[in-house]
């Protein structure tokens, strides 16, 4: 069966963020026969996570296969193999989305690309399903939410907690607390205790070159990140192991943990502003040990990581939730007064209303900016000062090259 | 200066080779120590990296290094020194040594940390030099000040190899640098497609209306996925104009992306006209 573009005439309604999706058309026009309406998809990135991502986007939808991208050769031939042998294959991400036949995207490289590969999906006229974390650096994330603005396609985060978060009455009534602003100032304060693979997601250091084999496009796999020499973990699972690539075991389970917090916290739209870790020297190289990291923002609210895996416990402050009772008899009224949020769509249905995905950009940016601070307060050693507004640090030019890190030519954000 | 005892405070791969013997007190007290003297210490340093895959072992070397390199920045200021810019000029010196390429790359990229103005130069030299540009082109990316001239100077003698010239283009176009238009423009002209890319991407950074023309004819030619880079740039460069000539962008773009599969900028156009 041939697959079409599906295209619809609607008025999306704007969302609670002001965020509308530009209505696609249908082919032919009104009197003619409406197309089939399966989606193209694809996936870029065949490896790990790569099959599951796939299903995950196509989940609600229908679709069909028809083209598959990785840099190694025997990944991309066998995801085709299984799942449509008559999908085209390609090992270089631009001539896949070169194909008038893919309208959705799935990606499950390592991140390092994440962050291109969306903006050039969405510049493609592309819908998005990207794995976590959403990007490598701070300024990624930025790019991201700015293309899919401009492009008025649907991004979702390839993490979804927050969905069944939102839909807990609890969740609702933090939620609406945190955004009232009423809680001042915000004595919340959540700890993520273990559960970030410390160890698991620690590299090795100074292993020895090797050749990388003949299907392997090296070159392409560093892409924006630097050329370095081909070691075996630099590739697969492990390459969450480099700061190349990743950020280690806090970078790759974070997201999934701290984005349904995120929400809950009602911290879609700022970042926190003091970041401040307690960690050894880092390597340059491989990501390693840290014992916490503890994240507050601008109202006092506090994110607080405690690897549990190495060095002394976080014992600064105490876990404390925020409540209802935390405020007064009128406030507590307001709150109740208040609706509930707007409820979260999924990829399928935000691509069927053209409407945003509850995952979506800027929520994914800032809940990866999370991440990401704290890895920079535990490489860098010192307390960090940040602006959520300007994404700078303050203070600390040496810091701010970790915010926009230069990629290899010729990628660029 | 006998710095072995600060090279032994850090870690060797422990079980699983992975650093997790790490000492966070003993560590720190190298540091401590070896910070009353980072310059020298750099200097001692350099002279225990190793090409990756020759015999012996660096990987306390390197820990050392790249940790003075990510704290001095704030050490100096605390300090109120100048301990910074010394500590990359060893570090810049120490590349017209007879060092391998690796090891010169991880240097570099040592720099790109802490360095400033003071090391551009040394850098800028291996604008020309394969396997090693792309290094020294992110740092001097990083370092900003002072970076724009290497890449000027570089661009001439980096013509004739494809590699070499996008990697300059490229620093050019993430510098914005605006004494580049006319490097932007000639690139539009180039037969390769990425450098005609790299020149459109200069001059979105520009934002100089005076390219208008020459921008949107070599727009026009661009195929494939380069005719969607150079969409994307046609749009950010709207963003950026005045409302005159960001409408004449995209009536250039209602004018050009008519496929059926250009749909989506037809109304990206609409909603901005």
């Amino acid at each position: 069966m041939k697959t079409n573009r599906r295209k619809f005439l609607k008025t999306s309604a704007a969302t609670a963020a002001g965020f509308q999706i530009v209505p696609r058309h249908v082919i032919g026009g009104q009197g003619h026969t409406p197309p089939s309406e399966t989606y193209g998809a694809a996936l870029i990135g065949c490896g790990g996570r790569g099959p599951g991502t796939y299903e995950g986007m196509v989940r609600g939808l229908p679709t069909q296969l028809v083209a598959a991208c990785d840099v190694q050769k025997t990944r991309v031939e066998g995801f085709a193999r299984r799942k449509n042998p008559k999908a085209k294959t390609y090992n270089d991400f631009r001539r896949l989305l070169e194909n008038p036949d893919v309208d959705l995207v799935a990606i499950a490289t390592p991140p390092h690309w994440h962050a291109l590969i969306s903006i050039a999906s969405a510049e493609a006229g592309k819908d998005v399903l990207c794995e976590k974390p959403m990007t490598r650096f701070i300024a990624e994330g930025r790019a991201v939410v700015d293309a899919f603005e401009r492009y008025k396609r649907v991004f979702q985060i390839g993490t979804f907690g927050r969905f069944g978060a939102s839909k807990s009455s609890t969740s609702r009534t933090i939620h609406k607390i945190m955004r009232s602003g009423l809680l001042k100032p915000n004595p919340g304060v959540h700890i993520k205790k273990g559960g970030l693979k410390l160890h698991n997601w620690s590299g090795k250091p100074g292993l020895d070159p090797q050749t990388p084999s003949a299907d392997l496009d090296w070159d392409l796999y560093c892409g924006p990140s630097p050329f370095k020499p081909f070691v075996p973990p630099r590739i697969g699972g492990t390459h969450r192991n480099y700061w190349d690539y990743e950020g280690g075991g806090l970078c790759d389970m974070g997201q999934h943990h701290f984005d349904p917090q995120q929400w809950i916290y009602g911290k879609d739209d700022t970042s926190p502003v003091t970041i401040e870790a307690f960690a050894p020297p880092s390597h340059p190289d491989v990501t390693g040990m840290w014992a916490w990291v503890e994240l507050t923002y601008a109202d006092g609210f506090t994110f607080i990581m405690d690897s549990t895996e190495w060095g002394p416990r976080y014992d600064r402050k105490a876990a404390k939730q925020v409540s209802l009772s935390q405020l007064s008899a009128e406030d507590q009224e307001k709150i109740k007064a208040m609706p509930d949020p707007e409820p979260l769509l999924s990829f399928a249905e935000a691509v069927k209303q053209r409407k945003q995905a509850g995952g979506h950009p800027e929520a994914a940016h800032r809940a990866a900016c999370i991440l990401h601070l704290a890895n920079l307060s535990i490489r860098l050693g010192r307390k960090l000062q940040y602006d959520p507004v300007k994404e700078q640090f303050v203070g600390d030019e040496e810091a701010n090259r970790f915010v926009n890190v230069p990629m290899r030519s010729p990628w660029h954000l | 200066m006998n710095i072995q005892p600060y090279i032994d405070a850090f870690p060797l791969p422990a079980n699983r080779g992975i650093l997790s013997d790490i000492n966070k007190e003993t560590t720190e007290k190298a540091l401590a120590e070896a910070m009353k003297n980072p310059a020298t210490v750099a200097t001692e340093l350099v002279k225990r990296l190793l090409d990756p895959g020759a015999e012996g072992n660096d990987i306390q070397a390197r820990h050392l290094l790249h940790t003075m390199a990510v704290r001095i920045p704030d050490y100096g200021r605390r300090m109120k020194g100048n301990q910074r810019a010394e500590f990359s000029l060893v570090l810049a010196r120490s590349l017209s040594g007879n060092l391998p390429d690796r090891v010169k790359a991880f240097i570099i990229r040592q720099i790109q940390l802490c360095g400033g103005e003071e090391v551009v130069p040394a850098i800028g030299a291996f604008l020309t030099v394969g396997g090693i540009a792309d290094d020294a082109a992110q740092a001097l990316i990083a370092i900003q000040k002072g970076s724009a001239d290497q890449f000027r100077k570089a661009l001439p003698k980096v013509k004739k190899d494809i590699l070499l010239y996008q990697n300059v283009l490229h620093g050019l176009a993430e510098l914005a640098d605006k004494a580049s238009k006319a490097h932007f423009l000639e690139a539009l002209g180039h037969k390769d497609e990425e450098v005609q890319l790299l020149g459109l991407w200069g001059l979105t950074q520009l934002t100089d209306s005076s390219t208008l023309d020459a921008f949107l004819e070599a727009d026009g030619r661009q195929k494939g996925f380069a005719r969607v880079k150079a969409g994307s740039f046609c749009l950010q460069l709207a963003e950026k104009l005045p409302k005159a000539q960001a409408a004449s962008i995209y009536r250039h773009l209602k004018k050009t992306r008519t496929a059926p599969q250009e749909k989506y900028l037809q109304e990206i156009v609409a909603a901005a006209l």
